[in-house]
């Protein structure tokens, strides 16, 4: 039997920089991080008052009282200007910086404004900031350092001819990036038994405090068992399997499956939203080349 | 040649990311310089890569699940009957916030168990917003429960048996 290896084990993580990589992708990448931050932001301002003004639940003081001393808290802007006047001018900047990052206006400085402002706001929310939130500055991190060119952009430029190259060695850290997160979060789960019988999947689902929609109770332990297996087999197995032709999709349909069963029933709605949106972006090259395959395969 | 760099940076960048993942960043590090600790905070404040795999409720992998629950709820007496406005749902402050931000303030209570100092702050200024927004109602009161779960297996169903402990438990008034 020829079997052969996608990627060889001795080349750098840089070979084949055309392997799942499609021109614009990294354009997809800017345009998506983008909407989904302003989303994001969109959902803290329904509960202005409870989540972000000065005297919400949680108190800037008491937020800034656990921060450093060189961590910009907007707290200690407060001296010179209004909470409400500093709030609401850092929340206009944002959204503006965003939507103007989504549709391609100076990608660069609205990148590096829109992840200061991210910054600045994660200094003072973060009692309630959780994995999506992390993603999220990592992901605004990624769109200061490389230039996502303007090919899908409003404001249409010239490009540098190294732009292309530049952007292969971004979505491929993109791609990387996901596969430590998968394997890590896999590597996580795999030790632990309750994972691998189901029990830990049947005690979180059940956790009154994640649910948004109660899942039925009446599924057998069968199924969180093997529920629970294919979910260790997919995080981890995740870095190989994306390699195998036809298996990528079927592993990317199931990790879709997965993160929108976080957003239903767990009430992660953020969290399993970008989580698709950068699985998609990621990967959609490979996704096509696989449809296509199959397409094909049917004609003849 | 500009490519260099680039690739230089995400080299650095996935190492930080898998040394987080092997447990050698940043706890493991015993840094002696107070500059060298900054310096570790400012670049953490940064790309946040610290905190990226805290995600589960069970560091240890030990496979054992609890979670934490609050009853929040705000007292007046009137007529010598004590009326009460609970507050949380499902044990926690849900009602609240937006049907999609609930997962925001869910785990809130869950401070109680990893950082005391933080909980005794959170729930004073909660204590004071809730009260300020409902100015009939003086006094707060907060319980906090840890649930330690435990699966019993019955044929082939699954169902949760459950340890509660009240681990917090406090009274505040504006006055």
């Amino acid at each position: 039997m020829n079997f052969q290896i996608p990627y060889q084990v001795k080349a750098n993580i840089f070979a084949y920089p055309s392997y799942g990589y499609a021109t614009s992708q990294f354009e997809y990448f800017r345009i998506g991080i983008a909407l989904f931050s302003l989303f994001n932001f969109l959902l803290f301002l329904l509960d202005y008052d409870v989540l972000l003004a000065y005297n919400g639940m949680i108190n800037w003081e008491v937020t800034n009282a656990n921060s450093f001393w060189f961590e910009p808290h907007l707290q200690k802007f407060t001296n010179f200007i209004s909470p409400t006047l500093l709030l609401n001018i850092l929340s206009f900047t944002y959204i503006l910086s965003l939507s103007l990052l989504a549709i391609g206006y100076k990608t660069g400085i609205t990148s590096i404004i829109s992840f200061l402002c991210f910054l600045l706001f994660s200094f003072q929310l973060y009692p309630y900031l959780y994995g999506v939130d992390l993603y999220q500055s990592v992901l605004l991190f990624f769109l200061c350092i490389f230039p996502s060119g303007y090919s899908k952009s409003l404001f249409q430029k010239k490009i540098k001819p190294t732009t292309n190259s530049i952007q292969q060695i971004a979505v491929r850290a993109i791609q990387i990036y996901l596969m430590i997160t998968y394997f890590s979060a896999g590597i996580g789960k795999v030790q632990m038994p309750s994972w691998l019988n189901g029990e830990f999947l049947f005690l979180s689902i059940s956790d009154p405090t994640y649910q948004l929609i109660p899942f039925p109770n009446y599924f057998a332990a069968s199924f969180f068992a093997i529920s629970g297996c294919i979910v260790v087999f997919m995080e981890l197995f995740y870095p190989l399997l994306i390699f195998i032709p036809m298996i990528r999709s079927l592993l990317l349909i199931g990790i879709v499956g997965m993160h929108a069963f976080i957003v239903l029933f767990m009430g992660l709605v953020p969290f399993g939203t970008l989580l698709i949106i950068i699985n998609l972006i990621a990967w959609y090259p490979l996704f096509r080349k696989d449809f296509i395959t199959i397409f094909q395969n049917k004609k003849s | 040649m500009k490519t260099i760099y680039y690739k230089s940076f995400v080299y650095v960048f996935l190492t930080c990311q898998l040394m987080v993942v092997l447990h050698t960043l940043p706890s493991q590090f015993k840094f002696n310089s107070y500059t060298a600790e900054i310096l570790t905070r400012i670049l953490f404040s940064i790309t946040k890569v610290n905190h990226m795999y805290n995600f589960f409720t069970d560091p240890l992998k030990t496979g054992k699940y609890s979670y934490t629950t609050n009853n929040m709820i705000l007292l007046k007496s009137d007529h010598q009957l004590i009326q009460e406005k609970v507050l949380t749902r499902n044990g926690s402050i849900k009602s609240a916030v937006h049907k999609l931000n609930q997962a925001r303030v869910s785990h809130i209570q869950s401070l109680a168990t990893r950082d005391t100092a933080l909980y005794n702050a959170v729930i004073r200024s909660q204590a004071l917003y809730f009260i300020s927004k409902n100015k009939e109602f003086p006094l707060f009161s907060v319980q906090v429960l840890n649930h330690d779960c435990k699966v019993l297996r019955i044929g082939n169903v699954f169902s949760r048996v459950e340890k509660v402990d009240t681990i917090y438990h406090n009274l505040f008034s504006i006055e």
